[in-house]
C-alpha cells in the first residue's frame, strides 16, 4: 500500500535536503534510488487524487497496468544504471534524484500540463546530465532542440484545453473524436511533433548523434534504456489512448516513423564505431516501436521495448566502458576483446542477436508478434520491417564477429592476436550481461513466460480512459 | 539565406495555424466568447467542486492563487523543481569560484548608500507580495523575483556579500523541504498529497484560505533564494576545478 506519488516526492525530498548536506549528496542518491525501487512493487492499481480534488479538477496520478510496467521498468533500470556508472556520478546526483522523479512523473500523471512539467523536469535534467561528457555544444544543440519540442506541445494542449475546457488526460481521451477535424489535425501535429524530438524521429533528431556517440559508462545506459524507454511508453499513451490519428496524417505519421527505421539502419551499416552504431541502432528501433504504437499494435510494441532497453542497456554500457578504457571505441582496434571479458561478451552477444530477432531468443518471439501486427495493416510494413531487420542482422554480426575474433582476415585466430585493449572489470556490467542474457534466452525458449504479463501490459492501450465517474464533466 | 528560409518558414507554420483555427467549423472559440459552462475553470470561480470536504475551498480571495496553489499545488511543486534544476545546473556548468566578478566601474559610495535606502524597501515590497499572495494579485513567483532583484543590487554594491551567500543554499533547500513535509502530512493524514487541511477561515483575512498562504510564503522564499543562488553563480568567476 504505497502512494504512487511517493515515486515522485521523495526523490525531490532527498534532493531539497542534499543542497543543504552537499557531503552525503551520493548516499541520498542511492539511498532513494533503492526506496524507489521497493516500493514500487507496493504500489496498487487505481487513481489517485492530489490535493484531495477529483478529477477534473485536481491532478490524479493514474495506475493501470500500463504505467505500473512503466514505473517498474524506469526505477529498475535507473538503479542498474546508476550502478553502472556509480564512478561516474560525481557532482551530478542531485540532477539524477530530480530525473528519476521527472520520469516517474511522466508515466504516472493523467494531466496534459502536469505531463508537460515533469516533461520539462526530466529534460532539463537530461540537459545537465548530458554534459558529463564534456561536449557542451552538443549539449546546447539538444537544448535548443528540447525547447523547441516542449514548446510545440505547450501550444498544442493550449489549444486542448480552450477547446476541451480541461486539462485531464481522460476527458480528452474522451472527448477527442467529438472534436473537429481541424483541432484533431492540428492538436496531433503539435503533440507528435513535441514528442517526437524526445523519441528521436526523423526531422526532429539531430541532436541524437551528438548526445547518443559521446555517452560515458552513466550516461549511456541512462539515456539509451531509461529515457528512450519513458518517451516510448508515453508516445504510447498519447498516440493509443488520448489521440486517434486517421487520413492522410495517419500515412505522414507512419511514414516518418518507418523513414527513420530504415534511415537510421542504413546509416549504421556505414560506420565502424561501436557507440555511433548503437546511436544508430536506438533511431532505428525508436522509429519501429513508436511506428508499431501508431498502427495500434500495442502488444508488439511493448515486447520490442522491453528487448530494446534491456539490449541498449548492456550493450551501450559495454561500449562505453571500453571506449572509457582506451579512447577509443573502433571495431577494427578492438577486435578479439570479448576474448578476454567472455561474460560481457555473453551479455553482449545475446543482446545483439536478440535485437536482431534470432530465433531461440526473446526478440524473436518479438519480432515474430511485429511481423503479425504488421500484415494486419497491409503488406508494405512488413516489407520495410523485414528490410530493416536484415540490415540489423548485417552489421550487428559483422561487429559481433569482429569483436570475438581477434586477428586480421584470412588470419588464423588465435590467443596471442587478443589486442590491447582492455576494459575495466566491472562486476556490476559482468553482472547486468549474464543476468539479461539469461533473460533473453529464457524468454526465448519459454515465451508464455513474458507473453501473458506483456499482455496484460497492453490492455489498456486498446481502451480510453475513461474511468471518472458520470456527470462529473 | 537561412534566415529568410527560417522566417518563410515561420509564416507557413503561422498561416497554417490561423487557417485551421479562424474557421467557423472548427469550433475554436474567439477570444473572449468561451462557453465556460462544461469548463473546469466555472468549477473554480463557483467554489463548489467538492462540498463534501471539511473545509471547502472558500478561503482564498484571490482565484488565481487557489488555482495554483490549492487545486493544481502538484504543478507548482514541479514548477519550482525546473528553477531548482536549472539554478543547478548554472551552478554545477559555471564552474562557479570564490571570485567575484570585477567590473569596471568601482561601486561608490552613492551607488552603496543609494542600495541600502532601495534594497530595505524591495524586500518589503517583495515579501508583501508573497505573504498576501492569497488576497491581492501576485504570490511566491513574483515575490521572490524581486527579493532576488534587491540580492543583485547588493551584490553589485558591496565586495564582501558572496560571503554572506551561503545562507540562499540552506533557505533553499529548508524551504522545499517545508513544502514537502506539508504536503507528506497530507498524505498521511487525509491520503492525499498536498491535501489543504487547515480552516479555511473568513474571506479576505490574512489567516485564511488554509495552508495556501504558508505554501506561498515558502514558494517565495524558495524561489527567491534559487534566483538569488542564479544571480550569484553568474556573478562569480575562477575557482578550482
Amino acid at each position: 500500500m504505497i502512494n504512487p506519488v511517493l515515486l515522485i516526492v521523495i526523490p525531490l525530498l532527498l534532493a531539497f535536503v542534499g543542497v543543504m548536506f552537499k557531503n552525503f549528496s551520493k548516499s541520498l542518491l542511492f539511498f532513494g534510488l533503492v526506496l524507489n525501487t521497493i516500493f514500487v512493487f507496493f504500489v496498487q492499481k487505481g487513481s489517485y487524487e492530489l490535493g484531495g480534488w477529483q478529477p477534473p479538477f485536481g491532478i490524479n496520478l493514474l495506475v493501470d497496468n500500463y504505467s505500473f510496467f512503466g514505473i517498474i521498468l524506469i526505477n529498475v533500470l535507473f538503479l542498474v544504471s546508476s550502478l553502472i556508472g556509480m564512478k561516474k556520478i560525481g557532482k551530478y546526483s542531485l540532477p539524477l534524484l530530480i530525473s528519476l522523479a521527472g520520469l516517474n512523473g511522466m508515466v504516472l500523471t493523467n494531466d496534459l500540463f502536469n505531463f508537460y512539467v515533469f516533461f520539462e523536469i526530466a529534460t532539463i535534467s537530461a540537459y545537465i546530465i548530458s554534459t558529463l561528457h564534456g561536449k557542451y555544444h552538443h549539449t546546447f544543440n539538444y537544448l535548443v532542440l528540447g525547447s523547441v519540442g516542449s514548446s510545440l506541445y505547450l501550444l498544442g494542449i493550449i489549444i486542448v484545453y480552450a477547446v476541451v475546457g480541461s486539462l485531464n488526460m481522460s476527458d480528452l481521451s474522451v472527448h477527442f473524436s467529438e472534436l473537429s477535424q481541424n483541432i484533431q489535425l492540428i492538436v496531433s501535429i503539435l503533440i507528435f511533433s513535441g514528442l517526437a524530438v524526445e523519441a528521436k524521429l526523423i526531422p526532429f533528431n539531430s541532436w541524437v548523434r551528438g548526445i547518443y556517440s559521446n555517452v560515458n559508462t552513466l550516461t549511456a545506459p541512462l539515456f539509451s534504456a531509461v529515457y528512450a524507454s519513458t518517451i516510448f511508453l508515453v508516445f504510447g499513451r498519447f498516440f493509443s489512448n488520448l489521440i486517434t490519428v486517421s487520413g492522410p496524417l495517419f500515412n505522414i505519421f507512419i511514414a516518418i516513423t518507418f523513414i527513420t527505421f530504415i534511415f537510421a539502419e542504413t546509416s549504421a551499416t556505414a560506420t565502424k564505431n561501436m557507440r555511433e552504431i548503437l546511436t544508430f541502432s536506438s533511431i532505428g528501433q525508436a522509429g519501429l516501436i513508436t511506428g508499431l504504437f501508431l498502427i495500434g499494435g500495442g502488444y508488439a510494441a511493448v515486447l520490442q521495448l522491453i528487448n530494446n532497453a534491456f539490449a541498449k542497456l548492456v550493450m551501450f554500457s559495454t561500449a562505453a566502458n571500453v571506449y572509457e578504457n582506451n579512447s577509443s571505441d573502433s571495431i577494427d582496434k578492438a577486435a578479439g576483446i570479448f576474448r578476454k571479458y567472455p561474460l560481457v561478451g555473453f551479455g553482449f552477444t545475446v543482446s545483439a542477436l536478440s535485437l536482431i530477432g534470432l530465433p531461440l531468443f526473446y526478440g524473436f518471439y518479438a519480432k515474430f508478434n511485429i511481423i503479425n501486427t504488421a500484415f494486419n495493416i497491409n503488406w508494405i510494413i512488413p516489407l520495410v520491417i523485414l528490410l530493416g531487420s536484415l540490415l540489423e542482422g548485417v552489421y550487428y554480426i559483422r561487429m559481433l564477429v569482429k569483436l570475438w575474433v581477434p586477428g586480421e582476415e584470412h588470419e588464423e585466430a588465435t590467443e596471442k592476436l587478443t589486442t590491447k585493449f582492455s576494459m575495466n572489470k566491472l562486476f556490476v556490467i559482468s553482472v547486468v550481461a549474464v543476468v539479461v542474457g539469461f533473460l533473453f534466452i529464457m524468454g526465448g525458449i519459454y515465451p508464455e513466460l513474458f507473453g501473458d504479463f506483456v499482455q496484460n501490459v497492453s490492455t489498456p492501450l486498446k481502451e480510453s480512459l475513461s474511468y471518472l465517474s458520470v456527470g462529473v464533466m | 539565406m537561412k534566415k529568410f528560409i527560417s522566417v518563410l518558414l515561420t509564416f507557413v507554420v503561422a498561416f497554417f495555424m490561423f487557417s485551421l483555427l479562424y474557421d467557423s467549423q472548427s469550433f475554436f472559440p474567439n477570444y473572449g466568447e468561451r462557453d465556460l459552462n462544461n469548463a473546469v475553470s466555472q468549477e473554480y470561480i463557483d467554489k463548489d467542486t467538492d462540498e463534501t470536504r471539511p473545509y471547502p475551498e472558500t478561503g482564498s480571495a484571490n482565484i488565481v492563487t487557489s488555482v495554483v496553489v490549492n487545486y493544481r499545488g502538484f504543478d507548482t511543486l514541479g514548477e519550482l523543481t525546473v528553477l531548482f534544476i536549472s539554478a543547478m545546473g548554472v551552478a554545477l556548468l559555471l564552474n562557479v569560484g570564490k571570485e567575484r566578478i570585477i567590473f569596471r566601474v568601482k561601486p561608490n559610495f552613492i551607488l552603496k548608500a543609494g542600495v541600502r535606502i532601495i534594497t530595505g524597501i524591495i524586500l518589503i515590497v517583495g515579501i508583501y507580495i508573497f505573504i498576501h499572495g492569497h488576497l491581492t494579485p501576485g504570490g511566491g513567483f513574483p515575490g521572490g523575483a524581486m527579493i532576488a532583484s534587491s540580492v543583485l543590487l547588493m551584490y553589485i554594491s558591496d565586495d564582501k556579500f558572496k560571503e554572506k551567500m551561503n545562507a540562499f543554499n540552506v533557505l533553499e533547500g529548508a524551504s522545499g523541504v517545508l513544502i514537502i513535509v506539508l504536503g507528506l502530512i497530507g498524505l498521511f493524514a487525509f491520503n492525499s498529497f498536498l491535501y489543504n487541511f487547515l480552516p479555511s477561515g473568513e474571506i479576505g483575512q490574512l489567516f485564511s484560505a488554509g495552508l495556501t498562504p504558508i505554501l506561498y510564503v515558502l514558494i517565495g522564499l524558495k524561489v527567491g533564494s534559487e534566483l538569488s543562488n542564479i544571480i550569484g553563480n553568474f556573478l562569480t568567476q575562477g575557482g578550482e576545478k
